[in-house]
Protein backbone atom coordinates (compact mmCIF):
# COMPACT_ATOMS: atom_id res chain seq x y z
CA UNK A 1 0.00 0.00 0.00
CA UNK A 2 1.17 3.48 -0.85
CA UNK A 3 0.29 6.99 0.27
CA UNK A 4 -2.36 9.23 -1.25
CA UNK A 5 -2.79 12.98 -1.38
CA UNK A 6 -5.99 15.04 -1.55
CA UNK A 7 -5.61 18.42 -3.23
CA UNK A 8 -8.26 21.07 -2.65
CA UNK A 9 -8.95 24.32 -4.42
CA UNK A 10 -7.80 26.70 -1.68
CA UNK A 11 -6.15 26.63 1.73
CA UNK A 12 -9.54 27.52 3.18
CA UNK A 13 -11.02 24.41 1.59
CA UNK A 14 -8.09 22.28 2.77
CA UNK A 15 -8.63 23.39 6.36
CA UNK A 16 -12.33 22.71 6.01
CA UNK A 17 -11.43 19.27 4.66
CA UNK A 18 -9.38 18.54 7.77
CA UNK A 19 -12.56 18.78 9.85
CA UNK A 20 -14.35 16.22 7.68
CA UNK A 21 -11.33 13.90 7.53
CA UNK A 22 -11.26 13.93 11.32
CA UNK A 23 -14.99 13.24 11.47
CA UNK A 24 -14.50 10.23 9.17
CA UNK A 25 -11.51 9.14 11.29
CA UNK A 26 -9.04 9.37 8.42
CA UNK A 27 -5.50 9.76 9.81
CA UNK A 28 -3.82 12.45 7.71
CA UNK A 29 -0.86 14.77 7.64
CA UNK A 30 -1.01 18.29 6.18
CA UNK A 31 1.84 18.63 3.71
CA UNK A 32 2.96 21.21 1.22
CA UNK A 33 1.40 20.43 -2.13
CA UNK A 34 4.01 18.63 -4.29
CA UNK A 35 5.27 20.88 -7.09
CA UNK A 36 4.04 18.56 -9.80
CA UNK A 37 0.46 19.04 -8.58
CA UNK A 38 0.01 22.72 -9.34
CA UNK A 39 1.83 26.00 -9.05
CA UNK A 40 0.95 27.18 -5.59
CA UNK A 41 2.36 27.28 -2.09
CA UNK A 42 -0.70 25.56 -0.66
CA UNK A 43 -1.26 22.56 1.52
CA UNK A 44 -2.63 19.14 0.72
CA UNK A 45 -3.72 16.25 2.94
CA UNK A 46 -1.57 13.08 2.85
CA UNK A 47 -3.00 9.79 4.08
CA UNK A 48 -2.57 6.02 3.66
CA UNK A 49 -4.09 4.47 0.55
CA UNK A 50 -6.30 2.15 2.60
CA UNK A 51 -8.12 5.25 3.87
CA UNK A 52 -9.07 6.38 0.36
CA UNK A 53 -12.71 5.34 0.53
CA UNK A 54 -13.20 7.08 3.86
CA UNK A 55 -11.48 10.15 2.40
CA UNK A 56 -13.90 10.10 -0.54
CA UNK A 57 -16.76 9.90 1.93
CA UNK A 58 -15.37 12.91 3.82
CA UNK A 59 -15.25 14.88 0.57
CA UNK A 60 -18.85 14.01 -0.22
CA UNK A 61 -19.98 14.66 3.34
CA UNK A 62 -18.43 18.13 3.42
CA UNK A 63 -19.39 18.97 -0.16
CA UNK A 64 -15.71 19.88 -0.46
CA UNK A 65 -14.23 21.48 -3.58
CA UNK A 66 -11.68 18.76 -4.36
CA UNK A 67 -9.21 19.30 -7.19
CA UNK A 68 -7.88 15.74 -7.26
CA UNK A 69 -6.72 12.62 -5.45
CA UNK A 70 -3.24 11.28 -6.22
CA UNK A 71 -1.39 8.07 -5.35
CA UNK A 72 2.39 7.87 -4.95
CA UNK A 73 3.35 5.37 -7.60
CA UNK A 74 6.75 4.65 -9.14
CA UNK A 75 8.37 7.69 -7.57
CA UNK A 76 5.71 10.19 -8.70
CA UNK A 77 2.22 11.32 -7.76
CA UNK A 78 -0.29 9.83 -10.16
CA UNK A 79 -3.85 11.15 -10.42
CA UNK A 80 -6.53 8.65 -9.44
CA UNK B 1 -10.68 60.41 30.25
CA UNK B 2 -14.29 59.40 29.72
CA UNK B 3 -14.44 57.93 26.24
CA UNK B 4 -17.79 58.44 24.49
CA UNK B 5 -16.78 57.97 20.88
CA UNK B 6 -17.58 54.30 20.33
CA UNK B 7 -19.00 55.10 16.90
CA UNK B 8 -15.48 56.07 15.78
CA UNK B 9 -13.80 53.09 17.39
CA UNK B 10 -14.38 51.05 20.51
CA UNK B 11 -12.17 51.68 23.50
CA UNK B 12 -10.96 50.10 25.69
CA UNK B 13 -10.45 46.70 24.07
CA UNK B 14 -10.78 43.55 26.19
CA UNK B 15 -7.40 42.17 27.40
CA UNK B 16 -7.92 39.02 25.31
CA UNK B 17 -7.82 41.22 22.20
CA UNK B 18 -4.41 42.63 23.18
CA UNK B 19 -3.18 39.14 23.94
CA UNK B 20 -4.40 37.66 20.65
CA UNK B 21 -2.64 40.36 18.69
CA UNK B 22 0.56 39.87 20.65
CA UNK B 23 0.35 36.09 20.22
CA UNK B 24 0.07 36.43 16.43
CA UNK B 25 3.03 38.81 16.32
CA UNK B 26 5.26 37.11 18.86
CA UNK B 27 4.42 33.41 18.61
CA UNK B 28 3.02 32.80 15.13
CA UNK B 29 4.78 35.31 12.95
CA UNK B 30 4.45 33.46 9.64
CA UNK B 31 2.50 34.49 6.57
CA UNK B 32 -0.69 32.46 6.00
CA UNK B 33 -0.95 30.64 2.68
CA UNK B 34 2.71 31.00 1.89
CA UNK B 35 4.44 27.97 3.41
CA UNK B 36 4.09 24.42 4.65
CA UNK B 37 6.09 24.71 7.85
CA UNK B 38 4.50 24.54 11.27
CA UNK B 39 4.14 28.27 11.96
CA UNK B 40 2.73 28.93 8.48
CA UNK B 41 0.16 26.21 9.10
CA UNK B 42 -0.67 27.81 12.43
CA UNK B 43 -1.17 31.12 10.63
CA UNK B 44 -3.46 29.34 8.12
CA UNK B 45 -5.44 27.86 10.97
CA UNK B 46 -5.80 31.18 12.79
CA UNK B 47 -7.12 32.76 9.61
CA UNK B 48 -9.48 29.85 8.98
CA UNK B 49 -10.86 29.78 12.51
CA UNK B 50 -11.46 33.53 12.55
CA UNK B 51 -13.16 33.32 9.16
CA UNK B 52 -15.42 30.52 10.40
CA UNK B 53 -16.22 32.56 13.50
CA UNK B 54 -17.07 35.60 11.37
CA UNK B 55 -19.30 33.45 9.14
CA UNK B 56 -21.21 32.28 12.21
CA UNK B 57 -21.37 35.81 13.60
CA UNK B 58 -22.90 37.20 10.40
CA UNK B 59 -24.99 34.16 9.53
CA UNK B 60 -23.10 33.53 6.31
CA UNK B 61 -23.82 30.04 4.97
CA UNK B 62 -20.48 29.65 3.16
CA UNK B 63 -17.38 30.72 5.09
CA UNK B 64 -15.33 30.94 1.87
CA UNK B 65 -17.51 33.97 1.09
CA UNK B 66 -16.30 35.82 4.16
CA UNK B 67 -13.31 37.97 3.29
CA UNK B 68 -11.01 40.02 5.48
CA UNK B 69 -10.30 43.55 4.28
CA UNK B 70 -8.37 46.51 5.70
CA UNK B 71 -11.61 47.99 7.10
CA UNK B 72 -15.28 48.72 6.49
CA UNK B 73 -14.45 51.47 3.98
CA UNK B 74 -12.44 48.96 1.97
CA UNK B 75 -15.24 46.41 2.25
CA UNK B 76 -17.70 48.96 0.86
CA UNK B 77 -15.32 49.91 -1.95
CA UNK B 78 -14.82 46.24 -2.82
CA UNK B 79 -18.57 45.62 -2.77
CA UNK B 80 -19.56 48.65 -4.84
CA UNK B 81 -16.68 48.52 -7.30
CA UNK B 82 -16.95 44.74 -7.51
CA UNK B 83 -20.66 44.85 -8.36
CA UNK B 84 -21.19 48.05 -10.33
CA UNK B 85 -20.05 49.85 -13.43
CA UNK B 86 -20.90 53.19 -15.03
CA UNK B 87 -24.35 53.02 -16.61
CA UNK B 88 -25.80 50.84 -13.85
CA UNK B 89 -28.37 52.15 -11.43
CA UNK B 90 -28.45 51.94 -7.64
CA UNK B 91 -30.94 52.90 -4.97
CA UNK B 92 -29.36 54.38 -1.87
CA UNK B 93 -31.15 54.23 1.49
CA UNK B 94 -30.41 55.67 4.89
CA UNK B 95 -28.15 58.49 5.95
CA UNK B 96 -25.09 57.77 3.83
CA UNK B 97 -21.49 58.04 4.91
CA UNK B 98 -18.70 59.13 2.56
CA UNK B 99 -17.50 55.51 2.56
CA UNK B 100 -20.47 54.91 0.24
CA UNK B 101 -20.90 58.33 -1.37
CA UNK B 102 -17.33 58.53 -2.65
CA UNK B 103 -16.99 55.03 -4.16
CA UNK B 104 -20.33 55.56 -5.89
CA UNK B 105 -19.09 58.88 -7.28
CA UNK B 106 -15.94 57.12 -8.48
CA UNK B 107 -17.84 54.31 -10.23
CA UNK B 108 -20.54 56.60 -11.63
CA UNK B 109 -23.82 54.65 -11.60
CA UNK B 110 -27.10 56.58 -11.73
CA UNK B 111 -28.22 57.01 -8.11
CA UNK B 112 -31.75 57.28 -6.73
CA UNK B 113 -32.08 58.22 -3.08
CA UNK B 114 -34.79 56.72 -0.92
CA UNK B 115 -35.20 59.19 1.93
CA UNK B 116 -36.80 58.00 5.13
CA UNK B 117 -36.34 59.56 8.54
CA UNK B 118 -37.64 56.69 10.67
CA UNK B 119 -41.08 58.26 11.19
CA UNK B 120 -43.95 56.03 10.17
CA UNK B 121 -43.68 52.72 8.40
CA UNK B 122 -41.14 51.88 5.74
CA UNK B 123 -42.99 52.56 2.49
CA UNK B 124 -42.22 49.51 0.36
CA UNK B 125 -44.35 50.76 -2.53
CA UNK B 126 -42.54 54.09 -2.71
CA UNK B 127 -39.24 52.25 -2.54
CA UNK B 128 -40.21 49.79 -5.28
CA UNK B 129 -41.04 52.65 -7.63
CA UNK B 130 -37.35 53.57 -7.64
CA UNK B 131 -36.24 50.16 -8.93
CA UNK B 132 -35.41 49.92 -12.64
CA UNK B 133 -34.42 47.04 -14.92
CA UNK B 134 -30.83 48.26 -14.73
CA UNK B 135 -30.80 48.55 -10.92
CA UNK B 136 -27.80 46.46 -9.86
CA UNK B 137 -27.77 47.14 -6.12
CA UNK B 138 -29.59 48.68 -3.21
CA UNK B 139 -27.10 50.32 -0.86
CA UNK B 140 -28.22 50.86 2.71
CA UNK B 141 -26.63 52.40 5.75
CA UNK B 142 -27.92 49.99 8.38
CA UNK B 143 -27.59 52.68 11.05
CA UNK B 144 -26.54 56.30 10.81
CA UNK B 145 -23.35 57.33 12.55
CA UNK B 146 -24.91 60.77 13.11
CA UNK B 147 -28.39 60.27 14.55
CA UNK B 148 -28.54 56.49 14.97
CA UNK B 149 -31.40 55.95 12.47
CA UNK B 150 -31.73 52.16 12.05
CA UNK B 151 -32.95 50.97 8.67
CA UNK B 152 -35.31 47.95 8.59
CA UNK B 153 -33.28 45.40 6.63
CA UNK B 154 -35.90 42.66 6.39
CA UNK B 155 -38.51 44.99 4.93
CA UNK B 156 -35.95 46.45 2.56
CA UNK B 157 -34.78 43.00 1.44
CA UNK B 158 -38.36 42.03 0.62
CA UNK B 159 -39.00 45.25 -1.26
CA UNK B 160 -35.72 44.95 -3.21
CA UNK B 161 -37.24 41.89 -4.89
CA UNK B 162 -33.97 40.08 -5.57
CA UNK B 163 -31.75 43.08 -6.26
CA UNK B 164 -28.49 42.66 -4.27
CA UNK B 165 -28.33 44.54 -0.99
CA UNK B 166 -25.04 46.20 0.00
CA UNK B 167 -25.27 46.80 3.74
CA UNK B 168 -23.02 49.25 5.55
CA UNK B 169 -22.86 47.79 9.06
CA UNK B 170 -20.27 50.23 10.42
CA UNK B 171 -22.52 51.10 13.37
CA UNK B 172 -24.41 47.84 13.78
CA UNK B 173 -21.90 44.97 13.59
CA UNK B 174 -21.75 43.59 17.13
CA UNK B 175 -24.66 45.79 18.24
CA UNK B 176 -27.56 44.45 16.16
CA UNK B 177 -28.00 40.85 14.95
CA UNK B 178 -27.14 40.63 11.25
CA UNK B 179 -27.76 37.62 9.01
CA UNK B 180 -26.25 37.51 5.52
CA UNK B 181 -28.91 36.70 2.95
CA UNK B 182 -28.07 34.98 -0.33
CA UNK B 183 -28.17 38.29 -2.21
CA UNK B 184 -26.61 40.39 0.57
CA UNK B 185 -23.17 41.94 0.78
CA UNK B 186 -22.42 42.76 4.42
CA UNK B 187 -19.65 45.28 5.09
CA UNK B 188 -18.40 45.59 8.65
CA UNK B 189 -15.51 47.10 10.58
CA UNK B 190 -13.50 44.97 12.98
CA UNK B 191 -12.58 47.73 15.40
CA UNK B 192 -15.95 49.16 16.41
CA UNK B 193 -18.68 46.88 17.70
CA UNK B 194 -16.57 43.74 17.24
CA UNK B 195 -13.91 45.11 19.64
CA UNK B 196 -10.95 44.21 17.42
CA UNK B 197 -8.12 46.43 16.28
CA UNK B 198 -8.12 49.01 13.51
CA UNK B 199 -6.97 47.74 10.11
CA UNK B 200 -9.35 44.82 9.66
CA UNK B 201 -12.81 44.72 8.16
CA UNK B 202 -15.21 42.02 6.99
CA UNK B 203 -16.93 41.51 3.65
CA UNK B 204 -19.50 38.69 3.81
CA UNK B 205 -21.67 37.86 0.82
CA UNK B 206 -24.27 35.32 -0.14
CA UNK B 207 -24.15 32.59 -2.75
CA UNK B 208 -26.04 34.63 -5.36
CA UNK B 209 -23.39 37.37 -5.32
CA UNK B 210 -20.27 37.46 -7.50
CA UNK B 211 -17.73 40.20 -6.86
CA UNK B 212 -15.02 41.29 -9.27
CA UNK B 213 -11.76 41.92 -7.44
CA UNK B 214 -10.68 45.54 -7.09
CA UNK B 215 -7.10 44.72 -6.08
CA UNK B 216 -5.15 41.75 -7.44
CA UNK B 217 -1.79 40.24 -6.57
CA UNK B 218 -0.14 37.22 -5.05
CA UNK B 219 -2.33 34.85 -3.09
CA UNK B 220 -0.05 31.80 -2.81
CA UNK B 221 -2.56 29.94 -4.99
CA UNK B 222 -3.29 29.51 -8.71
CA UNK B 223 0.18 30.94 -9.28
CA UNK B 224 0.30 29.79 -12.89
CA UNK B 225 -2.47 32.25 -13.86
CA UNK B 226 -2.04 35.98 -14.48
CA UNK B 227 -5.66 36.61 -13.54
CA UNK B 228 -7.20 36.73 -10.09
CA UNK B 229 -7.92 33.27 -8.59
CA UNK B 230 -11.38 31.99 -9.47
CA UNK B 231 -12.13 30.74 -5.95
CA UNK B 232 -13.14 32.68 -2.84
CA UNK B 233 -11.72 33.79 -0.46
CA UNK B 234 -8.44 33.89 -2.44
CA UNK B 235 -10.07 35.90 -5.23
CA UNK B 236 -10.60 38.87 -2.92
CA UNK B 237 -7.62 38.50 -0.56
CA UNK B 238 -4.44 39.37 -2.48
CA UNK B 239 -1.24 40.19 -0.64
CA UNK B 240 -0.26 39.48 2.94
CA UNK B 241 -3.13 39.38 5.37
CA UNK B 242 -3.13 41.42 8.59
CA UNK B 243 -2.81 38.37 10.80
CA UNK B 244 -2.31 40.22 14.13
CA UNK B 245 -5.39 42.30 13.37
CA UNK B 246 -7.38 39.24 12.34
CA UNK B 247 -6.34 37.47 15.54
CA UNK B 248 -7.49 40.49 17.53
CA UNK B 249 -10.78 40.51 15.64
CA UNK B 250 -11.30 36.84 16.47
CA UNK B 251 -10.76 37.55 20.15
CA UNK B 252 -13.09 40.55 19.97
CA UNK B 253 -15.86 38.54 18.31
CA UNK B 254 -15.52 35.84 20.98
CA UNK B 255 -15.88 38.49 23.69
CA UNK B 256 -18.94 40.03 22.02
CA UNK B 257 -20.37 36.56 21.49
CA UNK B 258 -19.86 35.71 25.17
CA UNK B 259 -21.71 38.86 26.25
CA UNK B 260 -24.35 38.47 23.55
CA UNK B 261 -25.18 41.05 20.89
CA UNK B 262 -28.60 41.71 22.44
CA UNK B 263 -26.98 42.40 25.81
CA UNK B 264 -24.46 44.78 24.24
CA UNK B 265 -27.35 46.65 22.64
CA UNK B 266 -29.33 46.70 25.87
CA UNK B 267 -26.50 48.09 27.96
CA UNK B 268 -25.50 50.76 25.46
CA UNK B 269 -29.14 51.71 24.95
CA UNK B 270 -29.67 52.16 28.69
CA UNK B 271 -26.75 54.60 28.75
CA UNK B 272 -28.03 56.45 25.67
CA UNK B 273 -31.57 56.72 27.04
CA UNK B 274 -30.27 58.04 30.34
CA UNK B 275 -28.09 60.61 28.57
CA UNK B 276 -30.92 61.64 26.25
CA UNK B 277 -33.34 62.14 29.12
CA UNK B 278 -30.88 64.31 31.02
CA UNK B 279 -29.83 66.37 28.02
CA UNK B 280 -33.43 66.96 27.01
CA UNK B 281 -33.90 68.86 30.29
CA UNK B 282 -31.04 71.26 29.57
CA UNK B 283 -32.16 74.53 28.05
CA UNK B 284 -30.70 75.18 24.60
CA UNK B 285 -29.75 71.56 23.91
CA UNK B 286 -31.30 69.94 20.86
CA UNK B 287 -31.11 66.18 20.35
CA UNK B 288 -31.08 64.35 17.03
CA UNK B 289 -32.30 60.79 17.56
CA UNK B 290 -35.32 59.04 16.01
CA UNK B 291 -38.29 59.05 18.38
CA UNK B 292 -39.29 55.48 17.55
CA UNK B 293 -37.19 53.17 19.73
CA UNK B 294 -37.36 50.39 17.11
CA UNK B 295 -35.73 52.69 14.57
CA UNK B 296 -32.58 53.68 16.40
CA UNK B 297 -29.28 52.40 17.72
CA UNK B 298 -27.63 53.63 20.93
CA UNK B 299 -25.93 56.78 19.65
CA UNK B 300 -27.25 60.28 19.02
CA UNK B 301 -26.19 63.78 18.11
CA UNK B 302 -26.88 67.04 19.89
CA UNK B 303 -26.24 70.74 19.57
CA UNK B 304 -26.04 73.51 22.15
CA UNK B 305 -27.80 76.67 21.04
CA UNK B 306 -25.40 79.49 20.28
CA UNK B 307 -22.32 77.29 20.44
CA UNK B 308 -20.38 75.80 17.56
CA UNK B 309 -20.31 71.98 17.99
CA UNK B 310 -16.54 71.93 17.67
CA UNK B 311 -16.32 74.42 20.54
CA UNK B 312 -18.70 72.33 22.64
CA UNK B 313 -16.62 69.19 22.01
CA UNK B 314 -13.45 71.12 22.80
CA UNK B 315 -14.91 72.28 26.13
CA UNK B 316 -15.99 68.72 26.95
CA UNK B 317 -12.45 67.55 26.32
CA UNK B 318 -10.49 70.43 27.83
CA UNK B 319 -12.55 71.16 30.92
CA UNK B 320 -14.12 67.78 31.65
CA UNK B 321 -11.89 65.11 30.09
CA UNK B 322 -14.75 63.77 27.98
CA UNK B 323 -14.07 62.50 24.46
CA UNK B 324 -16.88 63.12 21.93
CA UNK B 325 -16.65 63.64 18.21
CA UNK B 326 -18.04 66.81 16.63
CA UNK B 327 -18.51 68.12 13.09
CA UNK B 328 -19.93 66.39 10.04
CA UNK B 329 -18.82 62.84 10.92
CA UNK B 330 -17.94 62.14 7.23
CA UNK B 331 -21.69 62.14 6.56
CA UNK B 332 -22.58 65.35 4.76
CA UNK B 333 -25.96 64.16 3.50
CA UNK B 334 -27.06 63.12 6.99
CA UNK B 335 -26.41 66.63 8.25
CA UNK B 336 -28.21 68.19 5.29
CA UNK B 337 -31.23 65.98 6.03
CA UNK B 338 -31.11 66.82 9.74
CA UNK B 339 -30.63 70.54 9.08
CA UNK B 340 -27.30 70.62 10.90
CA UNK B 341 -25.12 71.42 7.88
CA UNK B 342 -22.58 73.09 7.75
CA UNK B 343 -21.53 73.15 11.42
CA UNK B 344 -22.63 69.63 12.28
CA UNK B 345 -23.30 68.26 15.74
CA UNK B 346 -21.64 66.73 18.79
CA UNK B 347 -22.15 62.98 19.02
CA UNK B 348 -22.82 60.89 22.11
CA UNK B 349 -21.71 57.33 21.34
CA UNK B 350 -21.34 55.17 24.46
CA UNK B 351 -19.55 51.84 24.45
CA UNK B 352 -20.28 48.62 26.28
CA UNK B 353 -17.58 49.42 28.83
CA UNK B 354 -18.99 52.80 29.82
CA UNK B 355 -20.75 52.99 33.17
CA UNK B 356 -23.69 55.09 34.42
CA UNK B 357 -21.25 57.41 36.19
CA UNK B 358 -19.87 58.39 32.78
CA UNK B 359 -23.32 59.59 31.78
CA UNK B 360 -23.58 61.53 35.07
CA UNK B 361 -20.33 63.33 34.31
CA UNK B 362 -21.29 63.88 30.65
CA UNK B 363 -24.72 65.33 31.43
CA UNK B 364 -23.31 67.58 34.14
CA UNK B 365 -20.62 68.82 31.75
CA UNK B 366 -23.10 69.59 28.96
CA UNK B 367 -25.29 71.39 31.49
CA UNK B 368 -22.38 73.54 32.56
CA UNK B 369 -21.35 74.30 28.98
CA UNK B 370 -24.93 75.22 28.02
CA UNK B 371 -25.22 77.55 31.01
CA UNK B 372 -22.01 79.40 30.12
CA UNK B 373 -22.68 79.87 26.41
Amino acid sequence: MSDCIAVFETTHETLRAEEFFRAQKVPFRPVLRPRGLGASCRMALRFAEEELEKARKAVAEGNLVLKSFHRFDGGAWVKI
Amino acid sequence: MIYLDDASTSFPKPPSVHEAMLHALRDVGANPGRGGYASAREADRLLYETRSLAADFFGAADSSRVVFTPGCTYSLNMALKGLLKAGDHVVVCGRQHNAVVRPLAAVGPAVSNFDWDGRGQFDAKAFSRLLRPETKAVVVNHASNVDGLLFPLDELRDAANGVPLVIDCAQTAGVVEIRTGERDVVCAPGHKGLWGSAGVGILAFGKKIELEPVVVGGTGSFSEDAGAPPAYPDRLEPGTMNLPGIAALGAGMREVGAVGVANVFRKKMALALDACERLSKIRGVKIYWPADEARRVPLFSFTVEGLDPSEAADLLDRDHGIACRSGLHCALRAHVELGTFPVGTVRFAPGYFNVPGDVDAFAAAVGEIAKKR
